[in-house]
């Protein structure tokens, strides 16, 4: 899941230096903390959310197989 | 300069075969004849293949206006090969982090590439109502135009999904048509994304009783089927 999602927003970002993500476990539950700089917020989220959704939805997908609920954030 | 080359029965079967394959048309290449092949007798003995090279022209440099356009198409036409690559090693390394052995393989179509994902998991690719897969669909599609080189449309696909939700909605379409011809009142549609509303606009374009219009913004934007007036 958390290398699902630093490689794919990795290729969206203009710092993917910056690009880094924190995986909390609680039971069931995954929460994928991603950090990005700044200015390459909008790109991830997308017009009308519609990036982030996206990879929301591959992570659904994915997590089919492994019973996991992940949820994923972006914070500054 | 980008070459190839192509081979084909006789030497304008290669020649055309080498064209699609490359998405470009007969004025943006030089054709180069290597082997003309033989027919052979009664077309089975001692045949050979045509063989030919397709030199793309390079393109005079990039002029605004219109003209500037029609280079930048002709352009794109030169990276389809690149963009073909690179769609399909993103969605193998995607696929592979979301845990589904699938094999991917592309093709052309017009100036889009197609990348049809052959997988056991096609269920879970596709998602409720293609989501999944249209998912995976935006983001080949963002990664592969942020490089100017590979600029060009994506479309994702798996056990032919898109042609039967097309056919589905065409289906749906005649059937919202008499709905609304019969009741004389107009029916909303779900909210469906651009590609799906056009199957919608054209499945009704030559029907003189209904009309369709769009509403709504963004995610929510649906189709409506009218009653035409007279």
């Amino acid at each position: 899941m958390k290398e699902l999602i630093i490689h794919v927003v990795k290729q969206l970002v203009d710092n993917p230096e910056k690009v880094k993500v924190k995986e909390v476990k609680e039971e069931q539950n995954i929460i994928l903390e991603l950090s990005i700089a700044k200015e390459d917020i909008g790109r991830v989220i997308g017009k009308q959310g519609r990036t982030i959704k996206a990879l929301r939805t591959l992570l659904n997908a994915a997590s089919v197989k492994t019973g996991h609920q992940v949820t994923i954030e972006v914070i500054k | 300069m980008e070459e190839k080359e192509f081979s084909g029965k006789n030497v304008e079967e290669a020649i055309e075969k080498g064209l699609k394959e490359l998405g470009l048309s007969r004025d943006d290449v030089e054709v180069k004849i290597l082997d003309e092949g033989k027919a052979g007798l009664f077309g089975l003995m001692g045949a050979s293949p045509a063989k030919i090279k397709l030199i793309v022209k390079p393109v005079k440099g990039l002029e605004t206006g219109e003209r500037g356009e029609v280079a930048r198409e002709k352009l794109s036409g030169v990276d389809l090969i690149s963009a073909q690559k690179k769609v399909k090693e993103e969605l193998n390394e995607i696929l592979k982090l979301m845990g589904m052995e699938a094999e991917v393989t592309t093709s052309l179509e017009e100036e889009k590439v197609v990348a049809d994902i052959k997988s056991e998991n096609g269920a879970i690719l596709i998602g409720k109502k293609g989501q999944t897969l249209n998912a995976l669909q935006l983001i080949v599609n963002l990664i592969v135009n942020r490089d100017e080189k590979t600029r060009t449309k994506v479309i994702v696909d798996t056990e032919n999904y898109r042609q039967r939700r097309e056919n589905a909605l065409m289906k749906m379409a005649g059937e919202v048509a008499d709905e609304v011809k019969s009741k004389g009142r107009s029916r909303e549609l779900e909210p469906m994304n651009p590609a799906e509303r056009r199957v919608i606009h054209l499945a009704l374009k030559d029907d003189r009783d209904v009309e369709t219009t769009s509403q709504g913004e963004g995610n929510f934007r649906r189709v409506v089927v009218s009653p035409k007036k007279k």
